[in-house]
Formats: structure tokens, sequence, C-alpha cells
């Protein structure tokens, strides 16, 4: 009896699952000879050094796309062999923490160099909230660190310079809070020209408050997403990124964006996160261009690998239990949990309807409730969904991407619903503005940073479905 | 041939003018190009464009699919009121015409007027003639028509009982005029204009005149015109950059501005009634039932790109006599 009933579960699971998804095909990666595949002398672009990802490898790759240069088949195809593996590994929702202050130990300077934590000299201790300490006017942009000042304790002095990202403590007191948060930017590493006698309170110190950047949708827009490393830096173990969906489809340059995405997550796998977007999907590319793209630059089996890729992509990350991000939005019923969200089976493209669905194609809207969506497919959520929602899952707010949004972001739902859009002046049409946000440890409020379209070679018209503009319709 | 006649308020010479010739010319091919590619995904029936025009290789984007199904549907319904309103008495001169298969439609369903005429630069004319000639397909339709075994004329134009295909510039009217003639044109018949993307190829004042010559010409008649509109903005500043870069002047932007200017440019020409309608408010008023089977064809992600590309697109129809018909009743 015992044995029939669970023989019965058993059936009826795989049953379930074998309706819930796709069937499991058979990956592209086992077809593939990797190792066979030759490299012409010809060939003077970037190559992986040893099989791997090196910061060199990434800085080559960035520059020979800006030439429209194509990078080597076989090294694309050992991009996503090993981001395909990296990403099949984590959790649908990922969960990261942004350290509210890292203790900073001895700086360089003079005998002895006493640390300033944690002992004498009146220094503040580091636990719990930090102190009051605050520069009285905003700190100049960062510098770089000299050798010999380690970005965290423990570390020995051989730790090599890199940028010291020092916002200060921020007083949490009332009034004087607004104050505080200018000096919560940019960032400042001063070095002090003496390190004798007791330092006085007011004295900055070195505190770390970690940061991350989050993104939204780039669609293909590579030379702006060259921009965005401009404007805020390489992605690097101390400046991480979240990249919120859609970065490929509508934009001329999806393959220099994805492949250049996927090598950042190769290179800093826990400092670099990829979120799943709409169009990170079949169907859209099929559409929109994606895989028109990668069939006319590389072939069709390429396009297969890239769709198996994309499965993998989580859904969802979480910063601090505090901050949800998320491509599209929120949920068409209610009491979704982070847990139901973790539970999601991703590996497959997205059902027309369900949690997975949702958080690929929902949008806000200003009325409470919810309703049909105007794109056909998912819903819309009103600021009570997200309340709610927020609420039973002890989170502060959401960030979400998918629509284009003229400023670049939009805060909406009473600030817990925060939109933010990367690609400016959206497919040469729209004339947006893009931006994205800063979140600190300390600090876990949106900073918004605002910038234009930058110039982009001309394709033929009419490639890969998109660049609807460039001909309108004659 | 007409380029003398060619007011030069833009072109440094007779070279940037060919240029430009050729660049209006190659919209032709582009526009043709899309409607295949439309037609061929389910956005509506046209049997005869696979036989003037290649399929293209690489999708183009929902919003353009869209776009032409609107455009070929308000300017077909256009076409047909004013056919039953003639009764089919009546004449159709599609200026600027390209590669339009309107004449074979409209033979399948019964409505052809008197005579369908095409126009546009010879050098397209000869390829659709060549088109036409090799293609039992496109011959037949129009040789059952005729009243010989075969179709006059050369390989540079063509003329038959109910159907010609002349090539002439637009911007060269009396020379314009002789040849309509020649094909048996007749000003006492009610006469349809229609101009789908062609005003805008020239200057504002080759428009006013060409505008000017069918009012002038046609007692009883209707002009139909789509072009572009609302181009004073980023957009529009945006498209004319682009097309520029191709080589394609949009020469005559300036009646584009507004839906008002489009209006005007009628009213001020001889012609007694306009109207204008862009053309996201025209999809707005398609028939519920088309919509829903053209929306189900692709999957339209987000609706901004079609929102604003429709909103510099317009369909206008100006009148002139024909109230006795009911002509001032068209609407779109």
């Amino acid at each position: 009896m015992k044995y029939q009933e669970c023989n019965k579960i058993v059936k009826q699971k795989a049953f379930e699952r074998a309706i819930a998804g796709d069937e499991h095909k058979r990956s592209v990666v086992d077809s593939l000879d990797i190792e066979s595949m030759t490299i012409e002398d010809e060939y003077s672009g970037p190559k992986l050094e040893d099989g791997k990802v090196t910061i060199t490898f990434m800085k080559e790759l960035m520059q020979w796309y800006k030439d429209q240069k194509k990078l080597h088949r076989k090294c694309a195809y050992q991009i996503l062999v090993q981001v395909k593996e990296v990403l099949s590994k984590l959790s649908t929702l990922v969960e990261t923490t942004l350290k509210e202050v890292r203790a900073v130990g001895r700086c360089v300077g003079g005998p002895g160099g006493a640390p300033w934590l944690g002992r004498g000299h009146g220094a503040q201790k580091l636990t719990g909230p930090p102190g009051l300490v605050c520069l009285p006017s905003p700190p100049p942009p960062p510098r770089v660190c000299l050798p010999g000042c380690p970005s965290s304790p423990g570390l020995s002095a051989s730790v090599p310079p890199s940028p010291c990202p020092c916002p200060l403590p921020v007083s949490l007191h009332g009034s004087s809070r607004s104050a505080m948060t200018s000096c919560l930017s940019p960032p400042l590493c001063p070095l002090p020209t003496s390190l004798s006698g007791p330092l006085p309170l007011r004295w900055p110190l070195f505190f770390q408050t970690e940061k991350i950047t989050v993104c939204g949708d780039t669609h293909g827009q590579f030379y702006d997403l060259l921009n965005i490393f401009e404007l805020n830096g390489l992605p690097s173990d101390t400046n991480p990124y979240i990249f919120n969906g859609d970065f490929v489809d509508r934009g001329s340059f999806s393959v220099e964006v994805i492949l250049t995405l996927f090598g950042f997550k190769l290179l800093y796998p826990d400092h670099f996160h990829l979120l799943r977007g709409n169009h990170e999907t079949d169907n859209m590319n099929q559409i929109y261009g994606f895989e028109g793209e990668v069939k006319a630059k590389y072939t069709a089996q390429m396009y297969e690998l890239f769709s198996e890729v994309f499965e993998w992509l989580p859904l969802a990350q979480c910063i601090n239990g505090k901050v949800l991000i998320m491509h599209g939005g929120l949920f068409s019923e209610d009491g979704v949990t982070l847990d139901d969200i973790r539970k999601i089976e991703r590996n497959r493209q997205p059902p027309d309807s369900g949690p997975m669905c949702d958080l690929l194609w929902s949008d806000p809207q200003p009325q409470n409730g919810r309703s049909v969506s105007k794109r056909g497919v998912s819903c819309q959520f009103g600021p009570d969904v997200t309340k709610a929602f927020l609420e039973e899952n002890h989170l502060d707010y959401i960030i979400r991407s998918h629509e284009v949004k003229a400023e670049g972001y939009e805060v909406a739902h009473g600030g817990r619903c925060v939109t933010v859009f990367s690609a400016p002046n959206y497919c040469d049409q729209m004339g947006n503005k893009a931006s994205y946000i800063h979140l600190r440890g300390s600090d876990l409020r949106p900073q918004f940073h605002q910038f234009t379209a930058v110039p982009h070679p001309d394709v033929k018209p009419m490639a890969y479905a998109s660049t609807l503009l460039q001909l309108g319709m004659m | 041939m007409a380029t003398n006649l060619r007011s030069t308020t833009f072109n440094s010479g007779p070279s940037s003018t060919e240029a430009d010739d050729e660049g209006v010319q190659g919209t032709c091919e582009d526009a043709s190009i899309c409607k295949r590619f439309a037609v061929s995904i389910g956005y509506w029936d046209d049997p005869y464009l696979q036989h003037l025009v290649r399929l293209s290789k690489e999708r183009k984007a929902p919003e353009i699919n869209r776009g032409y199904f609107a455009r070929v549907h308000g300017i077909s319904e256009l076409i047909k009121a004013f056919l039953r309103k003639t009764e089919c008495h009546c004449q159709i001169l599609n200026l600027g015409a390209g590669m339009d298969t309107t004449f074979w439609i409209l033979k399948d369903q019964d409505l052809l007027p008197d005579k369908y005429f095409e126009v546009d630069f010879p050098l397209i004319v000869t390829r659709k003639v060549h088109s036409i000639r090799s293609r039992p397909h496109l011959s037949k339709p129009i040789l059952e028509l005729h009243s010989e075994d075969t179709l006059q004329g050369d390989g540079h134009m063509l003329d038959s009982k109910r159907y010609a295909l002349i090539g002439a510039d637009l911007r060269d009217l009396a020379t314009l005029e002789e040849k309509l003639k020649k094909c048996n044109m007749n000003t006492q018949l009610p006469t349809l204009l229609v101009t789908e993307c062609v005003l805008v190829y020239m200057t504002p004042e080759q428009s006013a005149n060409l505008i000017k010559w069918a009012a002038n010409s046609f007692e009883t008649a209707m002009f139909i015109s789509y072009e572009q509109v609302n181009m004073d903005d980023r957009f529009g500043q945006i498209m004319i950059e682009n097309l520029r870069r191709r080589q394609c002047d949009l020469a005559g932007v300036e009646p584009c501005k507004s839906l008002e200017s489009q209006r005007e440019r009628f009213l001020s020409n001889g012609w007694e009634t306009a109207s204008a309608v862009n053309m996201m408010e025209l999809y707005s008023r398609l028939p519920r039932a088309e919509v829903s089977r053209i929306e189900a064809l692709e999957f339209l992600d987000e609706l901004e790109l079609l929102e604003q590309l429709m909103c510099h697109y317009c369909l206008c129809w100006a009148t002139r006599g024909g109230s006795e018909l009911g002509l001032t009743e068209i609407t779109c």
C-alpha cells in the first residue's frame, strides 16, 4: 500500500514536472568540441588566457568591439560554456550583503602607523552603528590610496592599491540627516599627514561602506554600456554591478553587450550580477533582433547556446534582506514570498502566467489593486500590492526595470517601487535619459545617476529588426 | 529629365539632385520590402507583391509591420469609399505608386475604376513594366480587360484599356499631363489621386503646384495623401538626419509640421474640404476584430515605440466638388 502511494506521488511529480516546463533538451554543449576549434593566425583579436577570462582580455575585448570587430567564435563558445556553468549554480533568488561599514586597518604614514580603530587615541569603536564623524563639506572625488593602505582589516601590506571608497558614516540623528547625505558621495580617502598623538574625533577616518551599482535595460546599446563603465568605473571586486535584464534585442550591438557582460560575470562572479529580463527568452529574441544578430555574426547553433544560458539567469536579487531587485515586477496573486521565488525552477522559457512570468513582465500602476497588463501578459500592480508584499517579506522597497522612462528612472508607490532604465535614447528614437542606481551598505536608499546617449556607428538600415527609426515608414 | 525645373532651394547642383532622386527612388524598395514582409507574416493578403519585390531575409520590427498595416488599411478604405460613392465611374491616379498592387487587388474585388493610372520615376516604371510583362500573374489580369492580345507601350511605359503605367517626373506637370492624356485620362470623370509617401520628397512649392494642378484639372476629385506629420520634434529631427545620411532628403518636411499644416496645403491650393488624422488615432479606430487579429501575429512587448512612430505619420484626404455623390462624407 505504502509503495503504491509513493509510486503514485512520484509519478504525479514526474507528470507535473513534465507539463510544468519545456522538455529537457540535449544541451548544445554536448555537441560542441571547443578544444578542436582552431583560431587562425590571421585573427588578431582577444583570446582567453589559458581558457580563462582576465582583466586584460576584457579590456581588449571592449576595445575590439568598440572598433566593430568580431570575437572569435571559439572564445565566444568558451565564455558561453563557462558562464552557463556559473549561472546554473546560483539560486533563483541571489542574496547579497553590502557591508554597512568595513573597518579599515592601519594606514601608511609615520612610525608604527598605529591602527586607528579599536585602539586608544580616542578613536571610535566600529561596532554597531557608526559614529558621528562627518566631513564638514562635500568631499572631493575619489583618489587612489597610496600603497600600504589596506582596504580592510587583517590584510597585509601586500594588498595592491585600489580606489578606497570611504564615504563617511552618517549621523542618523533626525534633522541632520539630509545634511549628512551630501557627505555620502563621492567617496573619499584622505591620508593623514601625521599619525602622532591622539586623533581628534572630527578627523576623517578610514571607513568604508560597500557600494553596488544597479543598471536597468541596456538592449544592445553597446556604446552606451561602455559609457556607463566610463562614468562609473569598470566592474571589479570593489565596484560591483547588477544588470537587471534586457541586455539584448532592439539595439544593434546585442552580441557585444551580452558577451561583455558574460565576460565580467566570469571575471568577478561574486561581484557582477546578471538577472533575467523578458528579452532573455526565445520569443523575444526571434522577433526583436538578437536571434537574427547571432545568426548573422555567428551561427544558429550559437544562438541555441545563448538561449540555454539565458534560462539559467537568476530571476531576482535581494540586498541585505531589504531591497528586492527583479526585471519586471510583482505578482498577479497575493501571498508570494521570497522563499517561493527561491524555489522557482527557472531553467526554462517562462510560462504564460505565474510568478516566473510576473517577475519578468509585470508593471506598476498608480491605482490600487491589479489590472490587465497593456502588454497582454502578466499584470499591472498597485501601491497596495507593493506594500503588502514588502511587509510580508520584511523588505524596504523593490527596484525593477522593464519600462523606458524619460528621466531614466522613476520612483512610484510612495518610494516603494523604483524603476531604473539604462538605455538612453532608446532605439535611437525615444530621446530619453538613462540612469543607474548606487546603493550603499550604510544607506540602502537609491542614489540616481543620470546619463545621456553617446554616438554609435551606423549599422546598415533595418539591421536585425532594430533601429526602427533609421527609415521609419517610407 | 526635369532637372532644369527643380527649384534649388537646398541643392548645391545637379549632382546632388541626382543623388537625392536616387535616394528617394530607394524608398520605393524599402516600402515594398516592408509591405511584403508584413504580408508574409499574415498582416494582410496580397498575392501580387511577391512578383514585384523580394522577401527580406531580416525581420522587420513589429512596430513597422503594424504601421504598414494601418497605412495600407487606411488608404485602401478611403479608395474603396471613393469607388463606392462614384459606383466605379471614375479614374484613379496613383502618383509615385512604386510597386503598388492596388490595381490587381481591386480587380479581384470587382471594384475597378474606369481606368487606373500609375506614375513614378522612369527608372522605377521600367522595372515594374519588366516585371509585369514577364509574369503572367501580373500581365494576365491586365490583358483580360484589354481590347487587344498584347499590351501597348515599350520598356518604359505600359498602356491598356483599364490600366496605364507611366514614367514621369511629378515635378514636371506639363509633361505629366501630356503623358496622362496620351493614355486617355479623362478630366471629366470624378478622379481620385493618391500619394503615399510622395509629397514629402519634393519641395513645398513643388507639392503645392501638384496639388493645385490636380484641383484645376478635375472638377470632381478626391486627393489622398499619406506621409509624415508632427515633424518639429526630436523624433522628426532624428528621422531627417538619418535619412539625410542615406542621401534621402525630406525636402518637403515643412508642410509636415502638423495636421493643421497638412490640411492647409490642400485648402489653400484649390481644394474645398480637407481632413487629416494621425496614424495612432487611425489605429485606435480600426475595427477591433482586425486589430485583435493582427496584434496576435507578433507579440509587441511595449507600446511606447509604436505610439511614437504612429504619431509621426498621418493620412489626409481632400475633396473638390462631388457633394451630390457624397464625397464630402467620406471619412476614415
